[in-house]
């Protein structure tokens, strides 16, 4: 596990009142975080001592039916899956329970946001063109199914965190904690009955196109969901 | 002719003892999280197993959309008339929303224990879960607020998801209906 120092974090998906009054930054407290995304090999193991959550055994509440689709059987990857590879098509549950199972949790938003901030050289790279050009590059470039690559073989970032970003998207504890106003997709107006509270927020940071993205990403998400390119990681301690 | 005795127990006494089957496997009595609920029980979610129940998320502190989600299901429930259902109202606050707090809320309410049941989540990721599996959004601020969409879902006698209102400003109709015919279907 890397140890990721206590810090702040911009709330980049709340739109400032005005020019001069900044949302107030999210205080992270200290943490640890795995440097690699969890693999096909370690899933292998979970599943051996877990049958419940074996492709042919999960209960249909806890993922759809796609759920482990790049697994041939309950203990056997379809051929061409690499063992090292990030483990794809969990679902939020899934990914839960694999985590608990090892005394952990899934990182926050908030922690995963604040980790995958940083470039190589420094903790907040989020203004830095050349970083934002990468992302932008990686979000432009059709994705193939077949062949995700294995982990770890990415450039460490600040923290010694790798494979946050060009891998695969990956779940949090809180996916599901970011209100959107009037979704676009499905044509709707802001319907001030669906939410209590602060309620409006968009995209704050038009520079950060990246976050956005996965903040769209997020709010698609439902907790069952599986697909190719969503794994994720683990974390422990902080203030969750 | 003890043999012949032993031999007939232990073929048929476990079907005997044997508890209720599975849920089915898209039902919500499969989730994990710990609920206290209002009706006594210490496993408040799977011990509504068995009627239909109607079933949002709340916090008792909440000002401004919660009144109005009991104001919903009070409409739900005068719609669907008679029958042996359960509305639920399940917090997102294990701090202050404990079972006894949920009690006098409810008879605060004058909400009647025979149909009206709260749920107090044993952690924050006991909500989380529910949340998860209910399609509901939140968050909480540093003062303890929480922000959160307002879905009523509907569960049939074995946990699964029947109809669903995305707001409370959503049309009610098939809502009403589905939870009339499960109140017959047994």
């Amino acid at each position: 596990m890397v140890k990721i120092p206590a810090g702040q974090l911009k709330p980049f998906w709340i739109r400032p009142k005005s020019q001069d009054v900044q949302p107030k930054p999210i205080e992270v407290s200290a943490f640890e975080i795995q440097a690699d995304p969890v693999t096909n090999r370690e899933w292998l193991v979970f599943v051996k001592s877990n049958p419940e959550w074996r492709k042919s055994k999960i209960a249909r509440v806890f993922a759809d039916d796609q759920y482990l689709k790049q697994w041939r059987g309950d203990l056997v990857l379809a051929q061409g899956v690499l063992e090292d590879a990030p483990v794809t098509h969990v679902s939020w549950f899934a990914a839960r329970e694999y985590c608990e199972s090892l005394g952990l949790r899934l990182p926050t938003l908030a922690e995963w946001e604040y980790v995958a901030a940083a470039d190589g050289q420094k903790a907040d790279a989020t203004r830095d063109p050349i970083f934002l050009q990468k992302m932008l590059d990686w979000y432009s470039k059709p994705q193939d199914e077949k062949g995700l690559a294995p982990v770890g073989k990415s450039v460490p970032n600040f923290y010694g965190v790798r494979d946050l970003h060009g891998l695969i998207w990956e779940w949090v504890d809180d996916f599901n904690s970011n209100m959107v106003t009037g979704e676009s997709r499905s044509g709707n107006s802001l319907d001030k009955d669906l939410f209590c509270g602060a309620g409006g927020m968009s995209g704050g940071d038009k520079e950060n196109y990246a976050a956005f993205m996965r903040f769209a990403f997020r709010s698609s998400l439902k907790a069952k969901f599986t697909t190719w390119n969503l794994g994720f990681r683990c974390a422990r301690g902080g203030n969750k | 002719m003890i043999y012949l005795i032993q031999t007939f127990l232990k073929l048929f006494l476990p079907l005997v003892i044997a508890g209720p089957s599975a849920p089915p496997s898209d039902s919500l009595y499969h989730l994990k999280g710990k609920w206290a609920s209002t009706s006594g029980s210490t496993q408040g979610l799977k011990d509504m197993r068995g009627r239909p129940v109607v079933l949002s998320m709340i916090y008792t502190r909440c000002k401004a959309s919660c009144p109005l989600t009991i104001a919903k299901m009070k409409e739900l429930e005068a719609a669907a008339g008679k029958g042996d259902y359960v509305f639920a109202m399940a917090s997102f606050d294990p701090k202050n929303d404990t079972a006894p707090a949920l009690k006098k809320y409810l008879a605060d309410r004058k909400l009647d224990p025979a149909h009206w049941q709260m749920l107090s989540p044993n952690a924050d990721r006991d909500a989380r879960e529910l949340a998860a599996a209910t399609g509901v959004v939140y968050s909480r601020d540093e003062q303890g607020e929480y922000s959160h969409s307002n879905v009523v879902v509907l569960l049939d006698r074995e946990g699964v998801i029947q109809a669903k209102l995305e707001s409370l400003s959503a049309e009610t109709t098939d809502f009403v209906k589905k939870l009339k015919e499960l109140s017959r279907a047994r």
